[in-house]
């Protein structure tokens, strides 16, 4: 039993480092502790771009519709699409789309967007790690959960204060208060998708509200810290170091894998139903 | 329990790290996987013929979709419909969505929308925000002529006034002070800031915001108010916001460029993932509120990527270019790039596009900045972050109604530019697109912009405009810009010339430069004559055995040498190479176009490289007809009175 115990510590430790090393690649915007981000150029992106298309390919398998009904983007075609870039703007641009119709209609292959997109695959960075796709309440709210992928829900919404002259009709809110913490909470009550890359941590909405509520203090007092933290000193990169890793651990020290875990909501029940 | 627990989630992670191997193994292998990429549940639908919204929308309702509206420009033909129970993201389209839209006797085509990232430029770590002051005064009309503004933040404005502050060069600035001095602050004119959101709660902000015009296309709502995060990443549209129209002698924070000018927030940037469609609406948003539209963003300045608008985008641009601001075309303002030396901004289909005005940075005594990423089709520059002292950022609004002075990045700068350009629409609103371009050109300044590196240099064109490949043709200036407005006749109509191409493939090999020439006479006695050259387009198709150590030179006539194409290290592409992509150049602006034009490409590598140069196409912008002939220079040393003379001399 000891040697099990061990041998699961030792695994999980090292996963975890792992896992730690994954998202400091794959998120260098959380090496900054500056209440912004460091969008450098040169970062290696290919890890978690491969890490993405892997992981929405798997959520895609039990979807409805029979797996050979993709096609699979052609790799080596060319790009008349590009020369919609010279001026002539409306005659070209015509030229252009009937192109790109032409392909859908005549050839029911999309080659030539996928070409255009593939050319570009580089660009798939961090974006799905930092998603935390699947991280959505499992409480109990009396609707049928369907088991599909059909659940990648957005990002929460931010409240829409009035503008001064506007008032409540206008489906906006009046009774608003400038500040983080008022967005942070509005943001708390909405069943969104985590924005792993930009919040300190992504709790899951456990069953148990109690600990939903441990969570939820813990992270407001880390987005405390954080900004006392950085308006009373200047970023050394020591303590960039520091705070990542503390990040990191913290997450994985009571979150599963949330990709992983399977329920998810239709995205219409994310979508614009959110509270005014 | 705990134990179970812990043991759980450790699996998880060895089945992530088991995963993450085999990917890596798998990637290995194939060096681009075939099925890159993700879809999302976003489609563009095409009718048969026009329809109303209404009709879409019953349309989209039968099939499980969401009509979200029509697209710009499209007359009615063209919908975006979002499907209700299709993931976000997915890594292949889904045919059978496509066609069940397809088999709609009305619906022509429905193709499903990719993904792909735009990162928002300049968001480097900054040092700390610091508080605003609550907001107590009010605005109050007094002759304010020559006074400096009130606000707290105002000294530390270098770009505004440079005193010389924080080791800065004395008036090296926008020179703002001399356009307030003749009453020009920016009045009804309206700067669309594309980003991430903007607090239109903010005190420096709320009574200059135009709600009208504004969007939230991340959450489909008219508010645009930024989402909160952790780690206030969501600060950037806020920034840029303030720099063009916070207000004045309120005691808050600093002052806009044009602080009377009004801002209109598009939420664009805050999504999962980007589409095509958010772009081209939030470009083709109310082309007849918005003025000027801003962006900070764009493909990743990673240095190895070749990326633009894709085809919705790209209809939105041309179309308020043609149509904007009931027919005088609007304004794109573009953050050149913060990919620094190892990237190229003609890479970057946005910037170099001869619609948007691509704006670079230099710091506060006149050093291009680290970050600056510079190409040939940039216009001119105005001021970022980059000196040693952490307080010379830029000093601007923030989020939550505070302030900060860390501003930075080339997206500091594009809103400046912005704001520059709200004084001249004051000055004269009937100016065109065309018109701003022209005037940026004749009024930017040299002053004291320079070359960290010693690498680029000033030079004359072949009409006597001094440029460089870094900072365009110099720094804005609002006084003169605003003086010349006043004055400024419409520029006579512009033409599009095909000069000439090659089409037969040439090999380029380490050691060598190819060179390739096309004598024109630039369409002379045809309806599409060009005499007098604005932008000038490279379309090439080449490719290399390492795209990143290709160079591009483009010579002019007149002798004017531009690098429309610049080493980038780390581009290690060997497939794709450059497909009928289209090198820009500004630097022979003015200049004449007949004669023969010289093509130059060469491996910049010690290590051998090869590669062929398969296609030139060469495609000249401008007028016929001399376009400041009705203009009269205030002083003979002006640029204008330079060009023109030159125009003068040189007899069609």
């Amino acid at each position: 039993m000891a040697f099990y115990i061990k041998f699961i510590v030792l695994a999980v430790f090292i996963v975890v480092q792992a896992y730690v090393g994954l998202c400091y690649i794959s998120s260098p915007s959380l090496a900054s502790s500056d209440g912004s981000s460091s969008s450098l150029p040169g970062n290696d992106r290919y890890l978690p771009d491969v890490f993405l298309r892997e992981l929405i390919d798997r959520m895609s398998k039990d979807f409805l519709e029979p797996s050979n009904s993709y096609i699979d983007p052609l790799e080596e075609i060319s790009e008349p699409g590009r020369l919609a870039l010279i001026s002539r703007a409306s005659k070209d641009l015509e030229n252009e789309q009937l192109d790109y119709d032409a392909l859908l209609d005549g050839d029911p292959n999309p080659s030539l967007r996928d070409q255009e997109y593939l050319q570009h695959s580089t660009l798939w960075g961090h974006q799905y790690m930092s998603g935390g796709g699947g991280e959505l309440p499992s409480k109990p709210s009396g609707k049928h959960e369907v088991k599909t992928d059909a659940g990648l829900p957005a990002y929460c919404n931010p409240p829409n204060p009035c503008p001064v002259g506007y008032t409540a009709d206008q489906g906006c809110l009046e009774d608003f208060e400038n500040t983080a913490a008022f967005s942070r909470e509005y943001q708390t009550a909405q069943e969104c998708m985590c924005d792993g890359e930009h919040m300190f941590e992504c709790t899951n909405v456990q069953d148990d509200d109690s600990e939903t509520n441990e969570n939820g203090d813990l992270e407001s007092f880390l987005a405390e810290q954080y900004h006392a933290g950085t308006a009373a000193a200047s970023a050394s990169s020591s303590s960039n170091q520091k705070n990542l890793i503390s990040k990191k651990a913290m997450i994985s020290s009571y979150d599963s894998n949330p990709y992983l875990q399977g329920e998810k909501l239709p995205i219409a029940a994310k979508k614009g139903l959110n509270m005014y | 329990m705990q134990l179970i627990w812990g043991s759980l989630s450790g699996l998880w992670f060895l089945i992530l790290l088991i995963t993450v191997d085999e990917l890596l193994a798998e990637k290995a292998s194939s060096p681009v996987g075939k099925h890159d990429g993700v879809f999302t549940s976003s489609f563009l639908v095409r009718f048969r013929r026009s329809v109303d919204n209404k009709e879409a929308h019953k349309i989209a309702g039968e099939h499980g979709f969401e009509n979200l509206g029509p697209l710009v420009g499209s007359n009615g033909q063209e919908y975006h419909f979002k499907h209700r129970t299709l993931p976000h993201a997915r890594s292949r389209r889904s045919l059978p969505h496509m066609r069940v839209l397809k088999k709609n006797p009305m619906i022509h085509t429905a193709i499903q929308q990719p993904g792909f990232i735009r990162v928002k430029r300049g968001l480097r770590p900054v040092v700390s925000s610091i508080h605003g002051l609550p907001y107590s005064s009010t605005k109050t009309h007094v002759d304010r002529k020559g006074v400096e503004p009130s606000d707290p933040y105002f000294p530390l404005q270098w770009y505004l006034k440079n005193t010389g502050q924080n080791g800065g060069k004395i008036r090296l600035d926008l020179n703002v002070q001399a356009a307030w001095d003749q009453g020009i602050t920016g009045k009804n004119v309206t700067t669309a800031i594309m980003d991430d959101g903007v607090d239109y709660m903010h005190p420096d902000i709320k009574y200059n915001y135009n709600a009208e015009a504004s969007y939230d296309f991340s959450s489909n709502d008219p508010y645009p108010y930024p989402r909160y995060t952790d780690d206030w990443f969501n600060s950037h549209g806020t920034r840029c916001a303030g720099e063009v129209a916070a207000a004045r002698d309120n005691g808050i924070c600093g002052v806009g460029v044009a602080y009377d000018s009004k801002i209109a927030g598009i939420r664009m940037l805050d999504q999962p993932y980007m589409t095509d469609l958010i772009e081209a609406n939030s470009m083709g948003h109310e082309p007849h509120k918005i003025h000027i539209y801003s962006a900070s963003w764009g493909p990743t300045d990673d240095g190895k990527t070749v990326d633009g608008p894709r085809n919705a985008t790209m209809r939105a641009i041309v179309q308020g270019v043609n149509e904007g601001r009931n027919g005088l075309g609007n304004i794109y303002v573009w953050a050149s790039g913060d990919g620094g030396e190892e990237d190229d901004c003609n890479c970057d289909g946005y910037a170099a596009s001869m619609w948007t005005i691509s704006i670079n940075s230099a710091i506060n005594d006149g050093q291009n900045a680290h970050y600056d990423e510079s190409c040939s089709s940039t216009l001119a520059s105005t001021f970022s972050n980059g000196a040693k002292d952490p307080n010379t950022g830029v000093a601007t609004t923030d989020l939550y109604g505070k302030c900060t002075t860390t501003h930075s990045g080339t997206s500091a700068a594009a809103p400046e530019a912005a704001g520059v350009f709200a004084l001249a629409l004051e000055a004269n609103p009937i100016l065109t697109w065309r018109d701003i371009q022209h005037l940026t050109v004749l009024t930017s300044k040299r002053n004291s912009l320079f070359d960290a590196k010693n690498r680029f240099h000033w030079t004359m064109n072949g009409v006597g405009l001094e440029f460089n490949h870094l900072f365009g043709f110099g720094v804005l200036d609002a006084g003169s810009i605003v003086t010349l407005s006043k004055q400024w006749k419409s520029v006579p109509p512009r033409y599009h010339c095909e000069a000439g191409s090659i089409a037969d493939a040439h090999p380029i090999v380490t050691g060598h430069s190819l060179f390739l020439e096309i004598k024109t006479d630039s369409c002379k006695g045809s309806d599409t004559e060009v005499n007098y050259l604005e932008h000038v387009q490279a379309v090439i198709t080449a490719n290399a055995s390492r795209r990143g150590d290709l160079e591009l030179f483009l010579t002019s006539p007149m002798g004017t040498r531009s690098m429309i194409l610049s080493r980038r290290g780390n581009d290690d592409d060997y497939r794709d190479g450059f497909v009928k992509w289209p090198f820009m150049t500004t630097h022979t602006w003015g200049e004449y176009p007949q004669g023969t034009w010289k093509l130059e490409a060469r491996f910049n590598s010690h290590v051998p490289r090869e590669g062929w140069l398969i296609e030139w196409s060469l495609v000249l912008h401008g007028s016929k007809d001399p376009p400041y002939k009705g203009l009269a220079p205030i002083t003979p040393h002006s640029k204008l009175a330079i060009v023109k003379k030159a125009h003068e001399d040189k007899k069609m």
